[in-house]
C-alpha cells in the first residue's frame, strides 16, 4: 500500500515540476485607457452611459402616468417599494419619432441622490470604449444638446453627459 | 398647587436628562484624559469640564440641589485655579473627579420626580470631602469631614469604585428616555405608513375568497339542477359507461366539497388574519404619530422674539401671553401652523396695536397684551385663539369696500352678516389693491393663512370690536389623520381624490344640470355649483357624457365646485407618498399612492384643482377652445382609415372591432399580398399586419412598403404571437414601427400605440 502510495506522489511531483517549467504568465491583453459604458438602444439611436451612474437594468412592467407633466416625463413606477421617475430620452433630445418603444426594459440611472429610469428600445449590454475612440465633435451631433452629450465613437454609439443630464436642475418639474 | 407640581415634576425630568448628559460628557473627559495625561489635554479637558459643571450648578440649583451645585461649585474653583496657573491635573485628581461625577450620576438618576427627594447624597458628600482634603483644600462648611471620611474610608477605594461604575451602568439602563435623531424617527414613521397597504390587501384577499366562494357555489347549485338527468343519462347508457360515470360524479362531489371545506377554512383565517393586522397597523400608527407630538411651547421662543422685534420696530410695548402651551401637537402641523401664526402676529401688532399715543389718548394702558391661548377640544382638535387689546376691524370700511369693488351693492351689504364680511377679509383680491389703512395688508396674507389652516384640516375665524380688539380663532386637528380617498376613474386612469376634500358625492343624472351663464351648473341643495371635468383640468380626454359622470362637491365654504369623474369605484385607506425627483412639484398632483389591487394610483391636490377650476370657468374661451381641439382631434379618428391584415378571421374581426369602437375606418385583407393590392388602390393612414402569412408575410409585406412603395413613411404595427428577440429585431430591421406580441395583447395598448402613431 505505502509503496504504491509513495510512487503515486512520486508520480504527481514529476507532473508539477514539469507544469511548472511549461508554465508561461497569461498575455494580458493591451487594453487602452477608457471605461465601460451600458450601451442601449433608443429610436434606432445607440447610447452609451458610464457604468458608474447605471444602477440596474430593470423589466417595467406597468408606469403610471402623471399628468400635467412635460412629454418626456413617462411617468412613475414603484421600484421594491420606492417610487422611481421614468423619462423618456426621445423628447428631451427631440427625436420623437413615431415609434412605440420595442422593448420593456429601463435602465436605472444613478447621481448621487438623483434616481431616474430611462425607456429603452433595447438594453445591448456592456461595452468597453476607450478615451481617444470618442470624438467630440461630430456632426451627427449638432442635433443633441451639447452639454449632455460627450461625443460619439466609431460605432455611432453617442455617449451621455451622465454628470449633466442627470440631475435635478436639467429634468426638475416644477410647476 | 397641582400644577405647580406637575410643572415641577417635567422640570425635574428635564433636568436629570440634561445632567446626565453633562455628566456622562465629563466621565468621557476624564476618561480619555487618563490615557493620555498632558498639560495640553489637560487644559483643554478643564475648558470642556468647567463648561458642563457651570451649567449644572445653574441647572442643580433650579431644581434645589443643593449638594450637586456646591460640588460642582467646589470642582469649578479647583479646576479654575488648575487653569490659571497652567497645572496639569494630577491622576488621583482626575480619579476623585470621576469618582464624583458618577456619585453625583446616582444622586441625578435616584432622583424622584415627584418629592424631588434623592439617595446617594451621603455618598457624594463622602466623596466631595474626600477629594477637597487630596486636593489640600480645606472645606469650610464641614464640621467633621476629615473624621468622617477615615472612619468610612475601610472600604477598599477600587471596590468603592466598581460599586459606583456598576451603579452608574444601572441607572443609565433605566432612565427612561433616549435621544435619536428626528431624521431617523420620521423615516421610521413614514414607512409605518405604508403599514396600510397591508390592511388593504388583507381586506383584498378577503373579498377575493368571497368571490372564489360565490363562483363555487354557482357551480355547485348548477350542478344539483341537472345531476339527476346526468344520472338518468348514465343509466341508460351500458353498464361499464355507467359505472365510470358514477365514480366521477362520485369524486366530483367528495372534490367539490372538499374545494368548499378549504375555502371556508381559508376564509375563517383571513378573518383572523384581516383582525390582527388591522389591530396592529393601526396601533402602531397611532403610537408612532404619537411619538412625533410636541408641545406648542416649543414655539413661545420664536414667537416672543417676533413679537418683541416688529413691536420695537414699530415703537409699541407689547407682551406676550401665551395659555395652554402644554398642548402636544402633530411635529408636522406644527410645522405648517408656524407660518400662519406668524403672520397673525405680525398683522396683530402691525395693524391691530395702535401707536401707544392714541393708546393714551384712547384711555387704554400703554403696554398691549396679545394673548394666545390654547385649549383641547373633543375629538383631537385644538383651538387657538390670537386676541389683541387694538383698534379691532372697522366693519364699515369692509362695508365700504365691499361696494366699491362691486362685490356686493350697498343694500346687501347692509344685510350682509358680520362673520360674511369678516370673511372677505380672506379673499385674496380683497384689499390688495388701493391703500385702505384699517385692513390694508390682510388682503393677501390671509388668504394664504386660510389656506393653510384649511389644508391642515382646520378652520379660521374673525371676532372683533372696535376698539377692544380682534380675536383670530383656529381649529386645528392636534394629529394627522389617517387618510382616505375616492378612486375615481377618468380616462382609463384611477385617480385618487382625498376623502376629506369632498362633501359629497352625486350622479349628475339625479339632479338638475343645466347652463347658467354660458357655464354648466347643477343643483346642489340650494345652490348653483359650477361643474368641472377632472379630464379638462388633467388635460385627459373625456370617456362619458356628462350625464353618465359622477360629480365631486368640492370646495370648502361658500365657494363650492363641483368636480366631474367618469365613475367613482370606491374609498380605501392612502398612504401618500410624495412624487420622487425631478418631480418637484407637478400641477394638480399631490403625489401617488398604492391601491388594494397593488397597482400606483395618482393623489389629486384639489386645491390646485379647484384653483384651476377657477381659472377655467373664469376663462370659458380657453375651455372651449380646448373643447374644440379635443372634439377636432376626435373627429379626425373617423377619418383615418386602418388595414387590418391577418390570415385568421379570429384575429381580423377582434382587431377590427377594437379599432372600430374606437372611431377608425377599418379594412381587413387575408394575407401580405391581398393587403398589398388594396394600398395599391387606397390610401390608408396606418397597417397592422401579422407576421406568419400564406403567399406574403408580414416582414416581406413590410419591407417591400418601405422599399417599393410611395407611401413608404406609413407606420407599421406588426402583431404577432412569436415572442422571440429575433423576430423582433427582424421586424425593427425590415421597417417596422411598432412591435406588437399578441401574448401580452391588450386593447388599451394597441389604441394608444394607434393614437401615437397616427
Amino acid at each position: 500500500m505505502s509503496e504504491d502510495a509513495g510512487r503515486k506522489a512520486l508520480e504527481r511531483n514529476i507532473l508539477k515540476h514539469r507544469a511548472m517549467l511549461l508554465a508561461r504568465p497569461i498575455e494580458k491583453p493591451f487594453t487602452p485607457p477608457g471605461k465601460q459604458y451600458v450601451v442601449f438602444e433608443l429610436a434606432k439611436e445607440k447610447f452609451a452611459c458610464d457604468i458608474a451612474y447605471s444602477d440596474e437594468v430593470i423589466v417595467v412592467k406597468s408606469i403610471l402616468t402623471i399628468p400635467c407633466t412635460p412629454q418626456y416625463i413617462v411617468g412613475v413606477l414603484s421600484l421594491r417599494g420606492s417610487l422611481v421617475t421614468v423619462i423618456d430620452l426621445r423628447y428631451f433630445f427631440n427625436m420623437q419619432e413615431k415609434t412605440v418603444l420595442g422593448s420593456d426594459r429601463a435602465l436605472v440611472i444613478k447621481n448621487g441622490d438623483f434616481r431616474v429610469a430611462l425607456l429603452t428600445d433595447d438594453v445591448v449590454g456592456l461595452q468597453y470604449i476607450a478615451h481617444d475612440e470618442i470624438q467630440s465633435n461630430s456632426t451627427i451631433l449638432y442635433n443633441f444638446p451639447k452639454e449632455h452629450v460627450t461625443g460619439i465613437n466609431n460605432e455611432r454609439t453617442i455617449i451621455l453627459n451622465p454628470q449633466s443630464l442627470f440631475k435635478k436642475e436639467v429634468l426638475e418639474v416644477n410647476q | 398647587m397641582s400644577v405647580d407640581l406637575e410643572f415641577l415634576k417635567k422640570l425635574r425630568e428635564a433636568f436629570q436628562i440634561e445632567a446626565t448628559e453633562h455628566l456622562e460628557e465629563v466621565s468621557t473627559t476624564l476618561l480619555s484624559l487618563e490615557k493620555n495625561p498632558g498639560l495640553a489635554q489637560s487644559q483643554a479637558s478643564i475648558e470642556k469640564m468647567l463648561r458642563n459643571f457651570h451649567s449644572l450648578k445653574g441647572s442643580s440649583r433650579a431644581v434645589n440641589l443643593s449638594l450637586i451645585e456646591k460640588t460642582c461649585q467646589e470642582i469649578e474653583s479647583i479646576l479654575v485655579e488648575h487653569k490659571s496657573a497652567s497645572r496639569e491635573l494630577s491622576a488621583d485628581l482626575t480619579d476623585d473627579l470621576y469618582k464624583l461625577a458618577c456619585s453625583m450620576l446616582s444622586c441625578v438618576t435616584s432622583l424622584d420626580l415627584a418629592s424631588g427627594n434623592t439617595s446617594g447624597e451621603n455618598e457624594l458628600e463622602k466623596q466631595l470631602t474626600g477629594a477637597l482634603f487630596r486636593s489640600s483644600k480645606v472645606p469650610e462648611l464641614e464640621s467633621n469631614p476629615i473624621s468622617d471620611y477615615v472612619s468610612n474610608g475601610g472600604d477598599s477605594p477600587g471596590e468603592n469604585q466598581e460599586d459606583v461604575k456598576v451603579q452608574h451602568h444601572l441607572a443609565s439602563l433605566s432612565t427612561g428616555t433616549m435621544r435619536v435623531s428626528v431624521d431617523r424617527m420620521e423615516e421610521i414613521v413614514k414607512r409605518l405608513e405604508e403599514l396600510v397597504y397591508a390592511k388593504l390587501v388583507a381586506d383584498q384577499r378577503l373579498t377575493d375568497c368571497d368571490d372564489l366562494q360565490s363562483i363555487l357555489g354557482k357551480w355547485t347549485r348548477q350542478w344539483h339542477r341537472i345531476r339527476p338527468e346526468v344520472e338518468n343519462e348514465a343509466q341508460k347508457s351500458g353498464h361499464k359507461q355507467k359505472n365510470y360515470i358514477q365514480e366521477f360524479i362520485d369524486l366530483h362531489d367528495s372534490f367539490v366539497g372538499r374545494l368548499q371545506e378549504k375555502l371556508l377554512n381559508l376564509e375563517t383565517s383571513f378573518q383572523q388574519e384581516k383582525r390582527i393586522t388591522h389591530n396592529l397597523v393601526d396601533g402602531l400608527l397611532e403610537k408612532s404619530r404619537e411619538l412625533t407630538m410636541t408641545p406648542f411651547s416649543v414655539l413661545q421662543d420664536l414667537f416672543e422674539r417676533i413679537v418683541r422685534d416688529i413691536a420695537k420696530q414699530q415703537s409699541k410695548d407689547v407682551k406676550l401671553i401665551l395659555a395652554g402651551g402644554e398642548t402636544e401637537i402633530d411635529r408636522h402641523i406644527l410645522d405648517d401652523f408656524k407660518e400662519p401664526m406668524i403672520h397673525l402676529l405680525r398683522n396683530s401688532i402691525d395693524h391691530g396695536i395702535e401707536s401707544t399715543k392714541d393708546r393714551l389718548e384712547k384711555g387704554k394702558p400703554e403696554q398691549s397684551n396679545i394673548r394666545v391661548t390654547l385649549s383641547m377640544i373633543d375629538s383631537g382638535k385644538v383651538e387657538i385663539s390670537i386676541k389683541d387689546d387694538g383698534r379691532g376691524i372697522d366693519l364699515a370700511k369692509i362695508k365700504e369696500r365691499a361696494v366699491s369693488m362691486r362685490i356686493m351693492t350697498p343694500e346687501k351689504a347692509e344685510e350682509t352678516s358680520e362673520q360674511q364680511l369678516y370673511a372677505l377679509l380672506f379673499r385674496s383680491s380683497f384689499s390688495t389693491k388701493d391703500e385702505v389703512s384699517d385692513i390694508s395688508g390682510r388682503g393677501i396674507g390671509l388668504a394664504i393663512v386660510k389656506e393653510t389652516i384649511e389644508k391642515l384640516g382646520g378652520q379660521i375665524e374673525i371676532d372683533s370690536k372696535l376698539n377692544e380688539g380682534t380675536t383670530f380663532r383656529m381649529i386645528v386637528p392636534v394629529r394627522r389623520a389617517t387618510m382616505f380617498g375616492v378612486t375615481a376613474v377618468v380616462d382609463n386612469q384611477t385617480l385618487v381624490v382625498p376623502t376629506s376634500a369632498i362633501r359629497s358625492a352625486i350622479r349628475v343624472r339625479d339632479c338638475d344640470s343645466r347652463i347658467v351663464q354660458g357655464r354648466w351648473t347643477l343643483t346642489f341643495g340650494e345652490r348653483l355649483v359650477p361643474m368641472v371635468w377632472l379630464a379638462d383640468i388633467l388635460d385627459l380626454d373625456n370617456k362619458v357624457d356628462h350625464e353618465e359622470a359622477v360629480a365631486l362637491i368640492c370646495g370648502k365654504g361658500d365657494y363650492p365646485v363641483a368636480i366631474l369623474v367618469e365613475e367613482v369605484t370606491g374609498e380605501q385607506e392612502v398612504a401618500v407618498s410624495p412624487l420622487p425627483t425631478p418631480l418637484t412639484r407637478v400641477r394638480h398632483i399631490t403625489g401617488a399612492t398604492l391601491l388594494k389591487t397593488g397597482d400606483l394610483a395618482a393623489v389629486i391636490n384639489v386645491n390646485d384643482v379647484l384653483s384651476s377650476a377657477h381659472l377655467l370657468g373664469s376663462n370659458a374661451d380657453a375651455l372651449e377652445a380646448r373643447r374644440a381641439r379635443k372634439a377636432k382631434t376626435g373627429s379626425n379618428a373617423a377619418t383615418k382609415k386602418i388595414l387590418v391584415t391577418d390570415d385568421s378571421i379570429t384575429s381580423r374581426v377582434l382587431l377590427k372591432n377594437i379599432l372600430e369602437s374606437n372611431d377608425y375606418q377599418v379594412e381587413v385583407a387575408n394575407d401580405g399580398e391581398d393587403a398589398w393590392q388594396k394600398l395599391q388602390t387606397k390610401r390608408f393612414d396606418l397597417l397592422i399586419t401579422d407576421v406568419e402569412m400564406p403567399k406574403m408575410s408580414g416582414f416581406e409585406l413590410t419591407k417591400k412598403i418601405r422599399t417599393e412603395s410611395t407611401f413608404s413613411d406609413m407606420p407599421i404595427i406588426v402583431v404577432t404571437s412569436l415572442a422571440s428577440l429575433e423576430d423582433r429585431k427582424t421586424g425593427v430591421e425590415v421597417g417596422a414601427s411598432a412591435y406588437f406580441v399578441k401574448s401580452n395583447f391588450e386593447k388599451s395598448n394597441l389604441i394608444d400605440m394607434v393614437k401615437r402613431l397616427i
